[in-house]
């Protein structure tokens, strides 16, 4: 009850923000107008938020939406409201009313009203046949949506959920014309119509991505005329060129120096660590990880301390070890009680003597595995070659396969692979986002290692349950220590996100994930 | 009549001029290029047989503290050409590279070459609707440039690795040789199907597959061999192209083509050396392949024989 009471103060607060930053147009804009030109590495499938886990997709389309609250990018995970004008929660946690501004329209002239809001999350939880709802295991407590009134929305759940506040902010949930979806539930998969701050101009596939102001955005901070997102395969020479002032994703060290050489005064950045967790997947199904001590092998042989923060030099990946959730974060396993499990110990050697000893007893001295890799250099390609001199001084045999993302994607959906990389991007510091990732196969077909484990799923469920900020902790910490002794999956470690701008680009806020805050509000240029 | 034949055919005999045995260093006089390029080819496939006695280094033992980004990697007298991101030994990265070039390059264009002979031979032999058949399907194949096809190859055939040797590139690399290859091969066949031995052979009733593998196939040797002289340059540049654009061998095998791509492109501007030796490499050896079958056309040319 505490953290309910606790939620309830900071979204009192942050309805106060809200209001405040809602007072007037432009108000936050030292300049208007000009073009904010950026640079995304990879193409968007489609257009469709809901359905999505690309950022390519966050990256180029997020500005043309809103979501219900977002958060408050300078006190991160504070949330404040979007189109949501305040918003309050029952006591007993089971419901949640939000009251929606009242001007706020779509950029097809028609004014946003509650049914849009129903219509968007029974998109997202209830998704109709054909819909693909990446996300709608995460609203599994959601019972309905009533809409006593147009600017009223109430979400009944039927059971209290720890994450739901926080759901309500995911970048994810943009909210989409009740019209549109009437018209055709996959209609967002090919067409863009929302309240966001730009609205949709162009998209030259493999080329350009146009957007431009929307004049009656109802938070008044989009300070450009408009926005020109680019293909591109590297960030150097663009930004160096000045084709790009930004790229969303991250900025490898030796680019950064690179950049800071050639664009000298003109170059700026930003950099936080990004909840995204770089992970290896062994195969469950593979004959050899069938056994506990051989997973356990493979993790016991990897030097975290010793070369992960050498790793970092070279690429974007965080310079230190980690569990499942992102260290210093309040639900995280202290270091001292994460350096005591299985692989996370800071003696290399003894590491590497009992990861051969258990080999040996598995009978599995010499392993022979694959390792599929995506063509991707950064962090991929680093990480792979780290990992496989690791393994090969436990005498294992690691071959290293690479393909192309399709291909990659195609192997690892299909099990066809003995070991993987493997991510796990988050928009919050939340175990139910974060563990997620790591529940039995049929409950989560995104856990590629195929392994079923119905103690971490009833541990996950129970920490979902329960409010109690200790209690929860508690159980969390259970269901990491159990996850990583069982070495299904093995975590690497974090991103060390690098945000490279030209020096004009002002009022960006980088955030701990790329899919966060790509909305360029408050971005404006300077000459 | 005996003896009358005897001392024709002894007559015959002395008349003949017996065509001149030419050795190996009548090549290294002749052809003093090609001959360079041979030397160069046999160190480097030394340097690829005893890799392991000749590098200094494991060429996937990674050590950091030798990188680029931790301020070394230059060339020393620990690592005479430099080290790349990964602190990895590029003399030995190169030298173990030969293994995966000259094992490519010979594996694909002797693959390649051998079916496009047999093809080129048998449109030949057989001639009228096969000929035209098998002429216009192998215009379908030169009409796409030999990298495309190469991609296209590997985009269909899934990757296997026999002893260590990727098949799947080495299937991409040869299937461009052999329309090229047949098209030559079948230009000399068609005089060779002329000749009376294959109408004595076909009147004596040998099978076609006979008259072609016994009787017309050992006559196009040479345009054959110097064929696949020229393919291997062609087949380690290749190689090295499907490696760069990624396709090819990958990480951390060490592949010529691969310097020169991935995880090394971050450093063209700071660390030079990662990209200058590996290219190097890789035109010292198409430069001596190109260099040998050119002097091999020229050699093996009757109308240039001194």
């Amino acid at each position: 009850m505490r953290s309910i009471l606790r939620s309830a103060a900071i979204a009192a607060i942050a309805c106060i923000a809200s209001s405040t930053a809602f007072a007037g147009s432009h108000s936050s804009c030292p300049t208007q107008g000009g073009t904010l030109k950026y640079g995304v590495k990879a193409e968007p499938p489609n257009y469709d938020m809901h359905g999505t886990n690309s950022y390519a997709v966050m990256h180029f389309v997020a500005q043309h939406y809103s979501t219900l609250l977002t958060f408050d990018w300078e006190n991160f995970p504070n949330l404040e409201g979007d189109i949501a004008k305040s918003w309050e929660m029952a006591e007993d946690g089971l419901s949640y009313t939000f009251k929606l501004h009242e001007n706020v329209k779509f950029h097809d002239g028609t004014p946003l009203t509650s049914a849009d809001v129903k219509a968007s999350y029974e998109r997202i939880a209830f998704p109709p046949e054909g819909v693909l709802s990446q996300r709608k295991a995460l609203y599994l407590s959601l019972d309905s949506i009533e809409t006593p009134d147009d600017y009223t929305v109430v979400f009944k759940l039927n059971s209290p959920d720890a994450f739901m506040m926080d759901g309500f902010a995911s970048p994810f949930n943009a909210i989409y014309s009740a019209k549109d979806i009437a018209k055709d539930p996959n209609w967002h998969k090919k067409n863009v119509n929302g309240t966001g701050p730009y609205k949709f101009v162009e998209h030259v596939k493999g080329e350009s991505y146009i957007g431009e102001r929307y004049d009656d955005f109802h938070h008044g901070d989009n300070c450009l005329d408009r926005t020109e997102g680019y293909r591109i395969k590297g960030l150097v020479e663009p930004l160096v060129g000045g084709q790009i002032m930004a790229e969303w994703r991250a900025t490898a060290p030796p680019e950064v120096k690179t950049l800071q050489e050639q664009m000298g005064d003109d170059y700026t950045n930003q950099s936080k660590t990004l909840m995204t967790l770089w992970v290896v997947s062994l195969n469950s199904e593979s004959e050899p990880f069938k056994d506990v001590r051989v997973r356990q092998a493979l993790n016991l042989c990897i030097d975290r301390h010793g070369g992960l923060p050498k790793l970092a030099k070279i690429t974007f990946t965080a310079p230190r070890p980690s569990g499942y959730l992102l260290y210093d974060t309040k639900y995280a396993l202290p270091d001292d009680e994460l350096y005591q499990l299985v692989g996370f110990g800071k003696d290399a050697e003894a590491n590497r003597a009992k990861a051969k000893e258990l080999l040996k007893e598995a009978g599995y001295e010499g392993l022979k595995f694959t390792y599929s890799n995506r063509a991707v250099a950064h962090p991929y390609d680093h990480i792979a070659i780290w990992l496989m001199s690791e393994w090969k001084k436990c005498g294992l045999n690691p071959e290293m396969i690479t393909n192309p993302t399709s291909k990659f994607v195609t192997i690892r959906k299909e099990g066809n692979f003995d070991a993987t990389i493997d991510w796990a991007p988050s928009f919050l510091p939340d175990p139910t986002v974060m563990h997620f990732k790591y529940l039995s196969r049929d409950v989560n077909p995104s856990n590629y290692s195929r392994a079923t484990n119905r103690e971490l799923d009833a541990l996950f469920d129970a920490q979902k349950g329960e409010v109690d900020f200790e209690k929860r902790k508690a159980i969390v910490h259970e269901f990491e220590k159990k996850a990583l002794e069982e070495a299904y999956v093995l975590p690497i470690t974090y991103t060390d996100r690098v945000v490279s701008l030209n020096k004009k680009v002002k009022g960006y806020v980088i955030a701990n994930s790329h899919i966060l805050n790509n909305t360029f509000r408050g971005i404006y240029l300077e000459d | 009549m005996s003896d009358l034949g005897v001392t024709k055919d002894d007559n015959i005999e002395k008349d003949v001029t017996k065509p001149s045995r030419r050795t190996l260093l009548d090549f290294v006089r002749q052809q003093p290029l090609g001959s360079l390029g041979i030397v160069l080819i046999i160190i480097m496939m030394l340097g690829a047989i005893f890799a392991q006695h000749v590098a200094p280094f494991n060429p996937e033992d990674v050590d950091f503290e030798a990188s680029p980004a931790f301020g070394g990697g230059a060339p020393s007298l620990a690592h005479p050409l430099g080290a790349d991101a990964f602190g990895r030994d590029i003399l030995s990265r190169l030298i173990y590279g030969a293994r995966t070039a000259l094992s490519i390059g010979f594996l694909s264009a002797f693959f390649g070459c051998s079916i496009g002979a047999i093809i080129g031979t048998s449109s030949a032999f057989f001639g009228g609707k096969v000929d035209l058949l098998v002429q216009r399907f192998i215009d379908l194949m030169l009409s796409f440039p030999i990298i495309v096809l190469a991609i296209i190859v590997i985009a269909v055939f899934p990757k296997s690795v026999v002893l260590g040797v990727d098949v799947n590139v080495i299937v991409a690399i040869a299937i461009p040789f052999i329309p090229k290859t047949a098209r030559v091969i079948r230009s000399q066949a068609l005089a060779v199907v002329t000749l009376p031995y294959v109408d004595a052979a076909r009147t004596n009733g040998f099978s076609s597959m006979r008259i072609i593998f016994r009787h017309i196939l050992p006559n196009v040797t040479a345009p054959f061999l110097i064929l696949i002289t020229a393919f291997i340059g062609q087949a380690i540049l290749l190689e090295a192209s499907l490696s760069y654009l990624g396709l090819g061998v990958v990480e951390p095998t060490p592949s010529w083509g691969l310097m020169l791509s991935g995880v090394n492109t971050d450093y063209y501007r700071t660390a030079p050396w990662m990209i200058i030796f590996p290219g190097l490499a890789v035109s010292i050896a198409v430069f001596s392949f190109n260099l040998f079958g050119d002097s091999l056309r020229d050699w093996l040319d009757p109308k240039l024989k001194l």
